[in-house]
């Protein structure tokens, strides 16, 4: 077994985006917990800062540091986020919280050939997403935890050592004994028993009276620790699974209202949920947008659509900048989180390879650009129902029904006998159609001008067996200004104007 | 403007030479190359105003309805090539030109649009959009007609200005959308380059029609066109009758 173990120390600092890609880190950044640095930046370093430091020395060493809290629960989405990414180039992964991966190398050897092809894949993964990550390679998971931790090797000089047991054993027994996992008391019982190197302990572990001493004296967890360091024997772990949807999020480095500022993660995330999508061959409908406040919270959630399935990150991102122009942000907001749970497969678009699909995608593209600026209930798909009441002959649908629907629909009506044709010609001139106009009144206005009825009455009558009884004698008639108004009668004799025959 | 000037003069007059060049003039008879693929005209449904369009509407570009009052019935003035124009899609998508329909967009309608008057093809194929200003509504317009999805274009406008006008004529003309843009008679009288203008004024036998103005050719005579036939419930065929007049001098008006 050979195990690869990254860690990555300073994974919160590395997933806040700077606001301008281009300008280099100019201010001390610490990250603090409990008033102890955890991370920091290499500014923060080039003034002698150091994890583990008090945050009153920090401060005594350099003017001006930008202090952030510690987010656990936004580094553990990180980690999740990256065992996502190295899934596609490695199988075996496991989760080491609160800001490592394991990985399981030797099955993977065999589809890449050789370890630095491997390597380099790994290593691109987290150049992309911009982290820094300490590197080591090691017989046992627990050995090569050790070595990511105190040994921090950066990624092309790894290959230069082997995965073999004795090679993991001599590097092990160079360390001190303070590298070890185990509780701080039982490194003090060590040190005062005066073992300061692991190859001290290891030389005890040969002999078995010498090994029950150890164990009468530490206990036997600290000798099957030690002996796990050791050998490359298969442990049950949790291997990493998996989930078949996307979730990315990013944080700023200053909290800030301006929505233009937003757009810089947002390009970033999208691009990755297009890398997701593509590796699929998937595309989403729908996209959750979450904007993050100072502790990582959600401020605000929003819900992107698009009426057809998309991936391109270049849509979304002109459908999320004309939805946030519209909205713009309530309070300053400090991350950006991106969800996409329902993926649709692509199979489908493949099928119409040589239809032409341009006037689809345009319809859609059209109809999702037209919702996001002017809102989803201003663009809408109008159809007449079967009701004899005015007001209710008027249904509104929304558009996802519109471009789902229409070829259907369609299809349908092609399909019915020829013998309805007649109600594709213009329905007016049927004596079975009544005369109805073409705008109504939201809102009946009572009529106080002179007319000249021209055509009447209909009475509209129905509702009876519920509570909105109606009974309307219309008529169609003409004002002073030459217009055309559908007016009706109530039975209590009071005239209203109903429509326009626009 | 029209200037008598023969064909063979022409080169005696440079300036007149170069507006030429620039298609800024053109000859009478002939048609400037740009619009020679747009010679068809879609008729209006009615004989009297395809007669007078020599033809119809144009098949693609900005038509200006220019209404005395909304309610006079202009918009049966363009059902007719509504239905024809969405029939023409649904041919198309019957014999797989197509894999969809183009649609009809209806852009701020006052109050509630009714779809009862519509053919079944239209009322597969229409859309309404809102805008809450007139800002957003021109913006709206503009990407109806920049994209190839829509057929044809019905938007209600307060006013329609030069800049404006002229951006919403090149978009239809490129994408070959035929828009009817209904505003209410104000400022007529600025010209917009636009391919038809026309006010419209009530009649008891139908609308009273001004022509005038058109691309590329002559405006007509003002002619009032007859809709009694297509709708005898609205409009009367002969003289308006005044017996059944009725007035209101009471109204009685409920809170």
């Amino acid at each position: 077994m050979s195990w690869l173990a990254v860690n990555f120390p300073q994974l919160q600092l590395d997933s806040y985006c700077q606001a301008s890609a281009a300008s280099p880190e100019t201010r001390a950044i610490v990250v603090v917990e409990e008033q102890r640095i955890r991370q920091c930046n290499a500014q923060a370093r080039a003034h002698s800062i150091r994890p583990m430091m008090a945050l009153s020395l920090a401060s005594a060493l350099v003017d001006e540091v930008q202090l952030l809290d510690y987010l656990p629960g936004f580094e553990a989405q990180r980690l999740r986020e990256l065992a996502r990414a190295c899934y596609q180039y490695s199988a075996d992964i496991v989760l080491w919280p609160p800001c490592g991966l394991l990985f399981d190398i030797a099955p993977m050897l065999k589809l890449y050939g050789s370890l630095t092809e491997y390597l380099a894949n790994i290593a691109g993964v987290f150049k992309a997403q911009k982290v820094q990550a300490n590197w080591a390679l090691a017989s046992s998971t627990d050995a090569a935890k050790i070595f990511a931790l105190y040994t921090a090797e950066q990624a092309p000089e790894l290959t230069l050592f082997s995965t073999c047991e004795a090679t993991t054993k001599q590097r092990l027994a160079a360390l001190p004994v303070t590298c070890l996992n185990i509780p701080a008391q039982q490194i003090k019982q060590l040190e005062s028993l005066g073992f300061t190197q692991l190859g001290e302990l290891f030389a005890l572990l040969v002999a078995h009276t010498q090994r029950q001493e150890l164990a009468r004296r530490l206990g036997y967890p600290l000798v099957a620790y030690l002996d796990a360091l050791l050998t490359s024997k298969a442990t049950k772990l949790a291997y990493f699974v998996e989930q078949e949807y996307f979730e990315q999020s990013l944080m700023l480095e200053q909290e800030t209202n301006l929505t233009s500022v937003l757009m810089f993660p947002a390009k970033r995330l999208l691009a990755s949920l297009e890398h997701f999508l593509t590796l699929r061959l998937t595309r989403a409908q729908s996209l959750q947008v979450e904007v993050l406040n100072r502790l990582g919270a959600v401020a605000r959630q929003q819900v992107l659509h698009s009426t057809e399935p998309e991936r391109s990150a270049a849509h979304w991102l002109s459908l999320l900048r004309l939805q946030w122009e519209r909205q713009g942000l309530s309070q300053p907001v400090m991350g950006l989180r991106i969800r996409c749970q329902h993926t649709l497969s692509d199979a489908k678009q493949n099928a119409d390879l040589f239809v032409r699909e341009q006037g689809r995608t345009d319809a859609a593209q059209l109809l999702n650009r037209l919702q996001a600026k002017l809102g989803e209930q201003n663009v809408q798909r109008l159809r007449a129902e079967t009701n004899h009441q005015p007001e209710r002959s008027v249904s509104y649908q929304s558009l996802q029904q519109l471009v789902q629907l229409v070829p259907s629909t369609l299809a349908d009506k092609l399909s019915e006998t020829s013998s309805r044709r007649t109600s594709k010609t213009l329905p007016n001139n049927s004596a079975f159609t009544a005369l109805r106009p073409n705008i109504l009144l939201q809102q009946p206005r009572v009529l106080a001008e002179a007319v000249r009825i021209i055509h009447g009455p209909e009475r509209l009558q129905s509702g009876w067996w519920g509570d909105e009884v109606f009974c309307r004698d219309y008529f169609v008639a003409r004002n002073q200004q030459q217009q055309l108004l559908w007016v009706y009668r109530d039975p209590e004799q009071t005239w209203f104007v109903h429509g326009l025959f626009a | 403007m029209f200037i008598g000037v023969a064909p063979m003069q022409l080169s005696s007059f440079p300036a007149l030479q170069q507006l030429r060049e620039r298609q800024l003039l053109w000859l009478g008879g002939e048609k400037p190359a740009s619009t020679a693929r747009s010679i068809t005209a879609l008729s209006t449904g009615f004989a009297a105003l395809d007669k007078a369009l020599q033809g119809g509407w144009p098949t693609s570009g900005v038509v200006e309805l220019s209404v005395t009052h909304i309610g006079i019935g202009e918009m049966l003035l363009v059902l007719p090539v509504l239905h024809q124009l969405a029939e023409a899609e649904l041919t198309k998508y019957r014999q797989a030109e197509q894999t969809k329909p183009r649609l009809q967009c209806w852009l701020n309608p006052p109050e509630v649009l009714l779809p009862h008057n519509f053919s079944q093809a239209m009322q597969a194929q229409n859309f309404i959009v809102r805008g809450h200003t007139h800002a957003e509504t021109v913006w709206a317009a503009e990407q109806v007609l920049k994209s190839a999805a829509v057929s044809a274009l019905v938007a209600w406008l307060p006013s329609l200005h030069m800049a404006q006008a002229k951006r919403l004529q090149i978009a239809a003309k490129e994408t070959q959308t035929l828009v009817f843009i209904l505003t209410q008679q104000r400022d007529v009288a600025t010209a917009l380059p636009i391919s038809l203008r026309m006010r419209v004024g009530a009649a008891d036998t139908g609308l009273n029609l001004d022509i005038f103005k058109r691309q590329h050719a002559r405006p007509v005579a003002p002619f009032t066109l007859g809709l009694a036939e297509a709708w005898p419930q609205l409009f009367s065929s002969g003289e308006p009758s005044t017996t059944n007049i009725l007035t209101l001098p009471n109204a009685n008006v409920h809170a």
